[in-house]
């Protein structure tokens, strides 16, 4: 994926129903998969650790947005964002109970759009609760991508 | 790149719906503009913020979504109440 274009999820990003694990283990996960996707070098990984330490990346309403701290930023090469979902949380360092981990590696600014649609999918509660546990991988990406198929998104 | 960011999009549009002409804008701690009159700031930076720029007042929080000292921020902003500094 080349130039400006605009950061589009596919059903190869999302893992749903995850066993609980900690969140050392969970940011590895997310992590490796940027490493081995060629975005990241794997010390990636111990940034993405690291940046814990410094500030939470605990969003809210179930979910985590790990990443490197911003001295990782050079070592990324594109984009990436991978999504693993936990139906049962997981503790995240102390600040809440994450059910879905989204791993991101970005050095430019083309994923801000993706990320508002997954903030637009996850600012009502009772919304990002649903995504805990919704058991079909293509919807949940359909939610993701700003492309939902339930129109009720506007009542907020 | 990921987090922060998202927190001040959520910000922007909370203050935008309060119809307030606020301009909200991110930046790491280390290189605030000296003449910011308020940071929100995630709380295990928020000392490190008030040192940055000690007459700004400095309002931290936890989440990035729903968090309650946001939330009193924007009502606080929209009341044309001055936002109390914690630290």
């Amino acid at each position: 994926m080349g130039g400006k274009k605009r950061v589009q999820l596919v059903l190869e990003d999302v893992f749903i129903a995850r066993a609980t694990e900690s969140m050392d283990k969970a940011i590895e996960f997310v992590g490796g998969l940027l490493v081995a996707r060629g975005i990241v070098p794997p010390t990636y990984i111990g940034s993405m650790k690291r940046r814990e330490e410094i500030a939470s990346t605990y969003l809210g309403n179930g979910v985590a947005l790990p990443h490197g701290t911003r001295e990782s930023l050079e070592e990324i090469e594109g984009v990436g964002v991978v999504i693993a979902q936990y139906p049962d949380g997981l503790d995240w360092g102390g600040v809440g109970r994450a059910h879905l981990v989204i791993g991101l590696a970005a050095a430019g600014t083309e994923h801000v759009p993706l990320l508002s649609a997954i903030a637009d999918a996850i600012q009502d509660e009772d919304q990002a609760r649903m995504l805990w546990t919704c058991d079909d991988a293509a919807e949940l990406l359909a939610k993701f991508s700003g492309v939902g198929c339930r129109d009720n998104e506007k009542l907020a | 790149m990921g987090s922060s960011l998202m927190g001040t999009n959520q910000l922007k549009k909370l203050v935008k719906k309060a119809n307030l002409d606020i301009a909200v804008q991110h930046s790491p701690v280390g290189q605030l503009p000296p003449d910011v009159d308020v940071i929100v700031v995630h709380r295990s930076l928020s000392h490190q913020a008030k040192s940055a720029a000690p007459n700004a007042a400095v309002v931290p929080f936890t989440m990035f979504f729903n968090d309650p000292a946001v939330k009193q921020l924007v009502a606080t902003l929209k009341a044309g109440e001055p936002v109390v500094s914690a630290l």
